[in-house]
């Protein structure tokens, strides 16, 4: 662990050092330089009374062998062999020609009397642009260099266009570490903690950090996940067997916290971004669907006998049953709602740093039990509160394989488009209605009960009218499904303008991104669509009116990490972000402020305060 | 190669013996050639993408130039997929000898309402030393009427003069070093791949945005 960080820093230096480097050679943003500059012409005189004429040229740009031509006085003369290294340059859209990088040369003879030597010479910037064949006169006494200025290089430009900033040509590919410097000053959650009171106290803390964070959205979903594997328990569900069912499902959610742990000092990955493939979502989609049958009693009567007693056999048995649980918190912390928060990004942290696999992992561990615990309350007191027999349970078990079907829908969601998944929502929602009884006769002397399930049901059946209007005009909120068919008529205009983020995929875009601030302290947002908090944060803290006007001074940048691409991965490590949401602060020259970073959930009170820190601090 | 800069220098004469006879001429180029104006809306200049578009490209290029030829495409896609994009083309050769004759053809096409089919067609060539024959060949083959394009440009070669001239002039005074040289809204730029022409678009937006 220890040489991979060390590696990881030797690149990182490696990679700061060679921005340096180029920086002061390849002009800053790609700007042409002007001709002469780009190609600097000198001429020599040799003992044998020839002169030498030599060309400097700029690293990232080139002469044409072809381009060079030579007088004397008035009359053409044979061009010497050129001295420099030929390059032959083959491109789609140029074919093949020889150039000249660095630097070229040619001794002429110099016959007695000639007044003036000119010389012409053609080149280009890589990537760049192609300058116009140039002519400079060389005196054969004095060896002056003379001609230029007139030509385009010596125009004064007009001031009313300014040079693009920052945005250097496709093929001048430019060192990736070079704008961002990271604040070395936060010594560290963890290390914190354990100065403070030693290893207890780390992971007492860490109990309830998660305990703290057991009804975020990141949680949230677990509750109807642990609600649906006890419901399939039906009637022997008791008190004890709650216990030891929700117990099972939480230490099994633990322990997959402390494998992120053990796995991220092994590799340097977050386990659950790796886990969001679209494999591994598409398995527990379905893993939820299949979970979801038997609750409507559909597998007695339709499925095969061997696929019964294979997946049935999850729900049978004590033993079976404990096992399913654990599955099913082992894969929700993984891959439901894979969530970086601040204590897991700061064991994390320590555990890169200092290479203490046991203290991370066990730190972990208490977060997955702090969330936990009011999970093992839900599960052992909540079937008391559940009528014990009857039609009820029936009932009961239904709901739960609604539930199981939504997280199926949810999870598909990740892999499908928005409108594919508001058509099953649709679907979800009709099909609800009518196990509600939207479509089934009340007769006269129906109870109340039937009476409020029937208006219920029918509720969810024009949700699910809209939801499918929604989806076959396109859109993709459930929540708005008629925004696409309302933005025609008088709604637009009246949705709220949002932040102007400038999206970053790839990493030499970022460099980019943050030379662009123009003296503006940034606000570089890892985010990903798979990334649960990300959604809260931006439905309730970025969507905010007086949120927008804080953040509107800044240089806003989304840094996109949905997929578990080489680009995505490289630009966390280059953040040394753990996973999203993170936001990073930078100012203007591109350091990262220290003590703003924010990872995990955030209000609006702390993202406020980060703001004011980053700009007060830039 | 050694005639190169000779030849050089006789088509520039022949270019500029051919512009006296033209309406204006060579001394009346004044500084309303190379104003704002007439850099953006010369009512001469071919123009491209969507001419009621909120954001104005102007490019300076040349017909022998390979960046030129890369960024034609990309400057076409990005325009085609944004759809608000006003194109103004600049023939502004520099680079070679033949570079006029592409460009003077390419001007006369408009004379036909196909600029930018001859334009995209000469791009197309391969190399960086295109011959006249080369150009023509492409041009035909890109379903330019020939016959009409030179008629046109024996009828019109004083004014497709002047408007090179005219380039010409703006592009010194503007001091691009060479080609191909882009304003996007306020901003200059040289060649740009597909991400960064969007990036840019996105800054000359904002920026347009700001001076309102």
């Amino acid at each position: 662990m220890r040489s991979f960080v060390a590696a990881f820093f030797l690149i990182l230096l490696h990679a700061v050092a060679l921005a340096s480097a180029t920086a002061q050679t390849i002009s800053p943003g790609g700007k042409p330089l002007p001709m002469d500059e780009a190609f600097r012409l000198s001429a020599q005189r040799n003992e044998d009374g020839r002169v030498r004429l030599q060309w400097t040229i700029a690293p990232g740009y080139y002469l044409y062998q072809d381009g060079f031509g030579l007088r004397s006085d008035a009359s053409d003369l044979p061009l010497p062999s050129l001295e420099g290294e030929a390059v032959s340059k083959n491109d789609p859209t140029f074919g093949v020609t020889t150039i000249y990088h660095d630097r070229v040369a040619a001794t002429v003879p110099v016959s007695r009397g000639v007044k003036e030597l000119t010389v012409s010479f053609q080149g280009c910037q890589d990537g760049g642009i192609c300058y116009p064949p140039a002519s400079r006169s060389v005196d054969p006494l004095t060896l002056a260099v003379s001609g230029g200025g007139g030509g385009r290089s010596g125009a004064p430009a007009m001031s009313e266009w300014v040079q693009a900033p920052a945005i250097p040509g496709p093929e001048m590919s430019q060192p990736e570490s070079g704008g961002i410097t990271l604040s070395r000053n936060d010594q560290g959650m963890v290390a914190g903690l354990l100065a403070d009171g030693g290893v207890l106290f780390v992971l007492g803390s860490f109990l309830l950090f998660g305990l703290a964070l057991a009804f975020t959205p990141c949680v949230l979903p677990m509750y109807p996940i642990l609600g649906g594997a006890l419901a399939r328990q039906g009637d022997r569900l008791t008190p004890l067997r709650g216990l030891a069912l929700s117990l099972a499902f939480v230490l099994a959610m633990s322990s997959a916290f402390a494998l992120l742990g053990v796995v991220a000092a092994w590799s340097g990955q977050n386990l659950q971004m790796v886990l969001q493939s679209p494999l591994a979502v598409g398995a527990v989609a379905a893993l939820f669907a299949v979970l979801a049958l038997p609750m409507f009693g559909l597998f007695e009567l339709q499925l095969p006998a061997s696929w019964v007693s294979a997946v049935g056999r999850v729900g049978q048995g004590r033993r079976g049953s404990l096992a399913s649980a654990g599955l099913l918190g082992f894969t929700s912390a993984l891959i439901v709602g894979p969530c970086v928060t601040a204590p897991l990004a700061g064991a994390l942290l320590h555990i890169a740093q200092t290479g203490d696999v046991r203290l991370g992992a066990a730190s972990l561990f208490a977060l997955g039990l702090g969330k936990g615990i009011p999970l093992i309350a839900f599960g052992t007191f909540g079937p008391a509160a559940l009528p014990k027999t009857g039609a009820w349970m029936n009932g009961v078990r239904q709901a739960f394989g609604f539930v199981f079907l939504g997280a199926a829908i949810w999870m598909l969601s990740r892999l499908v488009p928005a409108s594919v998944t508001m058509a099953l929502w649709a679907l979800l929602a009709i099909g609800t209605a009518t196990f509600l009884g939207a479509f089934d006769t009340l007769s006269p002397d129906a109870p109340g009960s039937r009476r409020v399930g029937k208006a219920a049901g029918l509720a969810a059946a024009l949700y699910g009218i809209l939801l499918g209007v929604g989806a076959a005009s396109g859109s993709g909120d459930p929540f708005r499904p008629l925004d696409r068919m309302l933005v025609a008529g008088a709604m637009i205009g009246e949705r709220p303008a949002g932040l102007d983020f400038q999206l970053v995929e790839e990493p030499q875009d970022l460099d980019r991104q943050v030379a662009r601030a123009g003296g503006r302290t940034t606000l570089l947002y890892v985010t990903a669509d798979w990334c649960v908090t990300c959604a809260a944060i931006e439905r309730s803290v970025l969507s905010d009116p007086a949120t927008q006007q804080l953040l509107s001074g800044l240089h806003l940048v989304k840094v996109d990490v949905s997929e578990n691409t080489m680009s995505h991965q490289e630009l966390m490590r280059r953040l040394e972000a753990f996973g999203p949401p993170t936001m990073v602060f930078l100012d203007p020259q591109g350091r990262e402020v220290s003590n703003t970073r924010l990872v995990g959930d955030v209000t609006r009170s702390g993202l406020a305060d980060a703001v004011s820190r980053a700009e007060a601090g830039s | 190669m050694p005639a190169f800069s000779r030849r050089v220098a006789l088509v520039a004469l022949a270019l500029f013996a051919a512009v006296p006879f033209s309406s204006g001429g060579a001394f009346a180029q004044s500084a309303k050639d190379v104003s704002r104006e007439m850099i953006l809306n010369d009512p001469a200049a071919p123009v491209g993408g969507n001419p009621k578009g909120d954001l104005t490209i102007v490019a300076y290029v040349d017909y022998n130039c390979p960046y030129c030829k890369e960024t034609a495409v990309t400057l076409d896609r990005v325009a085609r997929e944004d759809g608000k994009i006003r194109i103004v083309y600049k023939d502004w050769p520099i680079l070679r000898p033949s570079s006029i004759d592409g460009a003077m053809m390419a001007l006369a096409a408009q004379y036909q309402g196909k600029y930018e089919t001859a334009h995209h067609a000469l791009m197309g060539i391969k190399g960086r030393d295109t011959t006249r024959d080369q150009m023509r060949q492409a041009l035909r083959a890109a379903g330019i009427d020939m016959k009409r394009l030179d008629a046109d440009l024996k009828k019109n070669r004083g004014a497709i003069n002047t408007l090179i001239k005219r380039n010409m002039a703006q592009g010194d005074a503007l001091g691009f070093p060479g080609t191909p040289s882009f304003l996007v809204g306020p901003f200059r730029a040289s060649t740009l791949d597909y991400k960064n022409f969007k990036l840019i678009i996105a800054d000359a937006r904002a920026k347009q945005a700001e001076m309102k």
